[in-house]
C-alpha cells in the first residue's frame, strides 16, 4: 500500500515538475513588451439571453501599469484597469469587479508566474508555436464566480475563453496584435493621472 | 536601655496584646475566606470615572466598546500572499493553543455578507442608492443604457449572473454599498494587506475575559508572535501590557522597600526583634489593605497595588518613632515608651487618613481605592505598633547607643543653625525659586495621562493603522426620536451637515443608519420610480428586447416587479440581515427611537467643534467622552485645589485647639512651604500640573505634617530626629520608585509626594523649639 502512495506521489511530483518547465518555455514564448496592442472581439453568453452579446473594440495593454479595454462597437465606452482598480464602469466600489478586473490584467499580460499563485494551470497542448492552457482557481471563493479559463495563443495570448460558474461564458479573440517598446504619451496620461 | 516593667504596666500591655491578637485572628479567617479569590483588575476601561450619564449614552458607550474591547487583529507577515497564508495558519494553531480567545477568524466572512444578499434580496426594488435614484430620475433611458454598457465589458460578470432578478444592478450596487470598504485583497478567502514587498495575512481575534495572569500571557504571547515580524494590535494589549509593567513596578517598589526596612532595621537596631516587629506590622497593614479594597468595593485595580505598594515605606513610621524611643537611655518601660511617642504618631495617623480619605470623594475609582486602601494599611499597622508592640517588646535588649548620633543632631541642630546664619540669601533663593516655578506653573487635563499605552503597542498600532486598517473615532452622534421613519429622517437632517464637512474635507466618512435604510415612505417612492421611469415607460422592455433577452424571461421579470409592490421593509428586519458593525448603531425603540452615527478621520481638535455645533442637546447629542472627562479632571483639579486650602484650615483649627494658634501657624508653615516648593519644583522640571499632582500634594500634605507635628511636640528631639531621618528615607524610597513608573498617574503621585515630604523634611527641624535648648547625648557610658 505504501509503495503504491509512494510511486503515486512519485508521478504527480515528477509530472509537476515536467509541467513546471513547460509552463516556463510558455512563460519564455510570451513576449511582454513595454505596450500591447490590438483589436478584440468578445462574446458574451448569458443563459436568459437568447443571441449572445458581442462587443469589439480596441485594447492597450502597457506593461506593469495595466489595461485601457475600448469599446467600439455597440456602444462606446473605455474602462481603464489598473493596480487602482477599474475606472469607466459607472458601478463604484465593487470589490468583486475589482478583484475580476486584476485577473484580466493578469490575463493580459501574460504573466504565468503571478497567474500560478490564483490559478492551477494545466497545459493542454504545446506545439512549437502554438500552446493552449485551462486555469482553474485555487480559492473557494473564486471559484464561485469563475469555473474554468481557458487561453491559447503563441507570442502573445490569442483567444480567451471565460467560464463562469453561472452557466455564462464569455469567449475573447485578439487580432491585430502589434507590440511596441515605447508607450505613447497618449495612453501613459492615462495611468498617471489616476496617481 | 533595658529596663524592668511594673506589674501594671505589663497587665496593661498584655491586655493590648491580647485585644491584637483578636483583631489579627479576625484578619486572617478573613483572608483565609477571601485572598484567594482577590484578582487584580487590569482594564484601563475600569479607571474611568463612575459618572451619572444618561442611560442612553451609558448603553451607546457600551455598544460602541464592545466592537474593539476584546478584540486584537494579527497580521502574519509574508514575502508573498500564499507564504502570508501559511503563516497566518500556523499563527492561528499558535494563538488557539494558548488557550486565550474566545475567536478566531482567518477565512474571510464579512460579517455573514453571503447571506447578506439573499436575505434582503425580497425588497430589492424598495432599496436603492441615493446615487441610482438620481439617475433614473434624470434619465432613465440614459441611465439603463449605461448599465448595459456593463454587460458588454469584460468585467460586468456579477450583473450578468444577476440579470433575471436584478435587471438593472441596482440591488447589487445597493449591497455593495453596504459592504465595508477594503483596499485589500482576497487570497483564497483570506484578506492580504500589502506593505511594498511584505505582505500581511489578516486574523481577527476576540480575547476571552482574563484574569490577571492571563492579561500576563497574552503580552507575552504577543511580544513573541510580533519579534518575529509579525503585527498584532488591539485594546485588550494595553489592559495585558498595563498589568505585565505595573507587575514589574510592584515588585520594584515592593522590593526595594523591603530590603531598605530590612537593612535599616538591621542597622539600627541590631537585633531580629524588631526587625520581626516591623515586618509584622507591615504585613497586618498590606492584608487589611487589600481586603478593605476588595471587600468594600468588590474590585482592586493593578495600578492601586501599584501604589499601594509604597505602603510599606509609610507603615514602616510608626515603628521606627517606637523602637528609636527605645534606645533612649531613660526610656522607662514598654508602656512607657508608648506613651511618649503615642501623641505624635496619633496626630500623625490622624492627619495622614485626613488627607488620603479624601481620596474617597471623588468619583474615580482608581483614587478612591487607593484612598481606602491605604487607610486601611496605615491603621492596622498603627494598631499593630499601639497594641502589640509593648508587649513583645518587654524583654527586649536593644544596644544603648544610637548608631551615628551625629547625623541626627546635624540634622536637629547644625541644619537649623546654618539656616539661621545664611537665612537672608536662603530666603532670597527660596523667593527666587518660588517666583521662577509658581510662574511658569501649566495645568493639563488630559485621560491620557491616566494610561500611557505601551509603546510596543502603539507602534504596532500605528503600522497597522498605516496599512489602511482605519478605526472609528471616540466620539459620535445619538441621534433620537418618535418613530423609526421620524428617526431616519432626523438622521438625514444631521447628514446634511456632516456632507458639508465630509466635502471640507473636516471627517473622511461617517455610517448612519440612515444612508442605507429608505424610511417607508421612501421605500414606496423607490418602487414608484422603478414602475414609472423604467417599467411603465417601457424602457426596460425594449432595452431587454435588444439584448434579445427570451420574452419569458421578460414577463418573469415583469410580473415578479408587480408582486413586491406594496413590500416594506421595517429597521429590525433590515438589521437582522446585517453585519454586527451596522447592529450596533441602533439602540432600539424605548420612549424614543434612538441610534448612533459613527465619525471616522476626524482631523483635528478643531473640527469637534463643528461637530459640537451640529448637535441640539435634546434629539441630537454630541458624545465626546474624552472631552468629557477631561473636564472631569479639570474640575477635580479645582475641586483638588480647595481641598488643600481646606486642609490647611481644618488642620489649623484641629492644632489650635491643642497647641494654641500661635504654635498650630508655626507648625502649619511647613508643610505649607513644602507644598508650596514642591509645586514649584513639578513646574520646574517641566511637568504640567493635573489633578494627581495635586491629589498627590495633598497626600505629601497629609505625611509631612507628621514630621512638623513630631519636631514640634518632641519630648526628645533626637530620637524623633533619628525616627524621621530613617521613616524619610524608606518613603522617599518607595515614592521616588513609584515616580519611574510608566503609568502617568502613579509618576504623578510618586513625584509629588516625593518632593513634597523631602521639602517638609527640610523645613521641619527650622521651627524645632527646643532645638535650642536641649541637648541631649546618649552614649553608652
Amino acid at each position: 500500500m505504501r509503495a503504491f502512495i509512494g510511486s503515486l506521489l512519485l508521478l504527480l511530483s515528477s509530472y509537476s515538475l515536467a509541467d513546471a518547465a513547460a509552463l516556463q518555455a510558455i512563460d519564455k514564448q510570451l513576449s511582454k513588451p513595454a505596450l500591447l496592442q490590438g483589436d478584440f472581439e468578445q462574446s458574451k453568453h448569458i443563459r436568459i439571453l437568447a443571441r449572445p452579446l458581442i462587443s469589439t473594440g480596441r485594447f492597450s495593454v502597457v506593461r506593469d501599469q495595466g489595461v485601457v479595454w475600448a469599446i467600439e462597437q455597440p456602444m462606446a465606452s473605455q474602462l481603464i484597469i489598473s493596480a487602482q482598480g477599474i475606472e469607466g464602469a459607472d458601478i463604484g466600489d465593487n470589490r468583486a469587479m475589482g478583484y475580476i478586473g486584476k485577473i484580466l490584467n493578469q490575463l493580459l499580460s501574460g504573466d504565468i508566474a503571478v497567474l500560478e499563485q490564483q490559478f492551477t494551470i494545466t497545459i493542454q497542448q504545446q506545439d512549437e508555436s502554438v500552446w493552449a492552457i485551462t486555469l482553474l482557481p485555487r480559492s473557494s471563493l473564486l471559484a464561485k464566480a469563475i469555473s474554468q479559463i481557458d487561453l491559447s495563443g503563441r507570442q502573445h495570448i490569442q483567444h480567451l475563453l471565460l467560464h463562469e460558474a453561472s452557466g455564462d461564458k464569455t469567449e475573447v479573440n485578439f487580432t491585430a496584435l502589434e507590440e511596441s517598446d515605447s508607450v505613447p504619451d497618449s495612453i501613459a496620461h492615462v495611468f498617471t493621472h489616476k496617481q | 536601655m533595658y529596663s524592668p516593667t511594673s506589674n501594671k504596666s505589663a497587665r496593661l500591655a498584655g491586655a493590648l496584646a491580647k485585644v491584637w491578637l483578636l483583631f489579627f485572628t479576625a484578619l486572617i479567617l478573613l483572608a483565609v475566606l477571601y485572598l484567594p479569590s482577590v484578582k487584580p483588575d487590569t482594564n484601563i476601561l475600569s479607571l474611568l470615572p463612575l459618572e451619572q450619564q444618561s442611560p442612553l449614552i451609558e448603553k451607546s458607550q457600551q455598544q460602541i466598546n464592545k466592537q474593539w474591547q476584546n478584540t486584537v487583529i494579527w497580521l502574519a507577515a509574508g514575502n508573498t500572499p500564499n507564504d502570508a497564508v501559511t503563516k497566518a495558519r500556523e499563527l492561528e494553531k499558535t494563538l488557539k493553543d494558548s488557550a486565550l480567545f474566545s475567536e478566531l477568524k482567518l477565512q474571510w466572512q464579512p460579517d455573514n455578507s453571503s447571506s447578506l444578499y439573499p436575505s434582503l434580496l425580497a425588497w430589492r426594488y424598495q432599496l436603492l442608492t441615493a446615487k441610482d435614484k438620481a439617475a433614473i430620475n434624470e434619465d432613465a433611458a440614459g441611465f439603463l443604457q449605461q448599465r448595459l454598457q456593463l454587460l458588454y465589458s469584460p468585467v460586468g460578470m456579477q450583473y450578468a449572473m444577476t440579470l433575471e432578478s436584478d435587471p438593472f444592478f441596482t440591488y447589487g450596487s445597493y449591497i455593495n454599498g453596504l459592504m465595508a470598504k477594503q483596499d485589500a485583497d482576497l487570497y483564497d478567502g483570506v484578506v492580504i494587506l500589502r506593505d511594498g514587498e511584505l505582505a500581511y495575512a489578516l486574523i481577527i481575534s476576540q480575547v476571552a475575559e482574563q484574569g490577571f495572569y492571563g492579561q500576563k500571557a497574552l503580552a507575552k504571547l504577543h511580544g513573541d508572535i510580533t519579534a518575529e515580524g509579525n503585527l498584532g494590535a488591539g485594546m485588550p494589549l494595553y489592559s495585558a501590557y498595563g498589568a505585565a509593567s505595573a507587575e514589574k513596578e510592584i515588585s520594584l517598589v515592593g522590593g526595594f522597600s523591603v530590603i531598605a526596612v530590612i537593612l535599616l532595621m538591621l542597622w539600627c537596631f541590631r537585633s531580629l526583634l524588631p526587625l520581626a516587629m516591623a515586618l509584622t506590622s507591615i504585613i497586618t497593614g498590606m492584608l487589611a489593605a487589600i481586603l478593605a479594597c476588595w471587600l468594600v468595593f468588590g474590585h482592586i485595580h493593578i495600578i492601586t497595588l501599584a501604589f499601594g505598594s509604597s505602603l510599606i515605606g509609610i507603615t514602616i513610621d510608626y515603628s521606627f518613632h517606637y523602637f528609636c524611643d527605645r534606645l533612649r537611655k531613660d526610656c522607662g518601660s514598654t508602656m512607657h515608651s508608648l506613651r511618649t511617642v503615642l501623641p505624635g504618631i496619633a496626630l500623625g495617623i490622624g492627619s495622614s487618613m485626613i488627607a488620603y480619605g479624601i481620596l474617597l470623594l471623588t468619583p474615580f475609582p482608581a483614587l478612591q481605592q487607593i484612598g481606602l486602601f491605604t487607610v486601611a494599611g496605615l491603621s492596622a499597622a498603627w494598631l499593630t505598633v499601639v497594641l502589640l508592640y509593648p508587649f513583645v517588646t518587654q524583654y527586649m535588649r536593644l544596644a544603648d547607643n544610637m548608631p551615628t548620633p551625629g547625623v541626627y543632631a546635624a540634622y536637629l541642630y547644625r541644619w537649623p543653625q546654618f539656616c539661621y546664619r545664611w537665612r537672608y540669601i536662603l530666603l532670597l533663593l527660596v523667593a527666587v525659586f518660588l517666583a521662577s516655578g509658581l510662574s511658569r506653573l501649566s495645568s493639563v487635563d488630559d485621560i491620557r495621562q491616566m494610561q500611557k499605552p505601551s509603546p510596543v503597542v502603539l507602534e504596532q498600532e500605528q503600522k497597522i493603522i498605516s496599512l489602511g486598517q482605519q478605526r472609528q473615532d471616540s466620539q459620535y452622534f445619538i441621534v433620537s426620536a418618535a418613530t423609526p421613519d421620524a428617526l431616519l429622517a432626523k438622521e438625514q437632517q444631521l447628514s446634511q451637515g456632516l456632507d458639508k464637512l465630509q466635502a471640507q474635507g473636516k471627517i473622511q466618512e461617517y455610517q448612519a443608519l440612515s444612508r442605507h435604510l429608505p424610511s417607508l415612505q421612501e421605500q414606496n417612492d423607490n418602487w414608484q420610480l422603478f414602475q414609472q421611469k423604467l417599467f411603465a415607460s417601457g424602457i426596460f422592455e425594449q432595452s431587454m428586447q435588444q439584448l434579445a433577452m427570451q420574452q419569458e424571461s421578460i414577463n418573469n421579470i415583469t410580473e415578479s416587479f408587480m408582486r413586491s409592490k406594496d413590500q416594506q421593509i421595517s429597521i429590525e428586519q433590515w438589521l437582522k440581515a446585517l453585519p454586527s458593525q451596522w447592529q450596533d448603531l441602533w439602540l432600539a425603540c424605548e420612549t424614543q427611537c434612538s441610534s448612533i452615527v459613527r465619525l471616522t478621520g476626524i482631523k483635528d481638535t478643531q473640527v469637534l467643534k463643528d461637530l459640537a455645533a451640529l448637535a441640539d442637546n435634546t434629539q441630537l447629542l454630541f458624545v465626546d467622552t474624552v472631552a468629557d472627562i477631561n473636564q472631569m479632571l479639570k474640575h477635580y483639579r479645582h475641586v483638588a485645589a480647595g481641598f488643600l486650602v481646606l486642609a490647611f484650615a481644618v488642620i489649623l483649627i484641629f492644632l489650635s485647639a491643642f497647641a494654641g494658634w500661635r504654635r498650630a501657624l508655626k507648625i502649619l508653615i511647613v508643610p505649607i512651604s513644602a507644598q508650596l516648593l514642591a509645586l514649584a519644583s513639578l513646574s520646574l522640571l517641566g511637568y504640567g500640573i493635573s489633578m494627581f499632582h495635586l491629589f498627590g500634594l495633598l497626600l505629601a500634605l497629609g505625611i509631612s505634617m507628621d514630621y512638623a507635628i513630631f519636631h514640634a511636640m518632641a519630648k526628645h528631639p533626637l530620637t524623633v530626629a533619628m525616627a524621621v531621618l530613617f521613616s524619610l528615607f524608606t518613603s522617599l524610597l518607595a515614592f521616588g520608585l513609584l515616580a519611574t513608573s510608566a503609568t502617568a498617574l502613579i509618576q504623578a503621585f510618586g513625584l509629588s509626594l516625593a518632593l513634597g515630604i523631602f521639602f517638609a523634611f527640610l523645613l521641619a527641624p527650622l521651627i524645632n523649639s527646643n532645638a535650642k535648648a536641649e541637648r541631649d547625648v546618649y552614649y553608652a557610658p
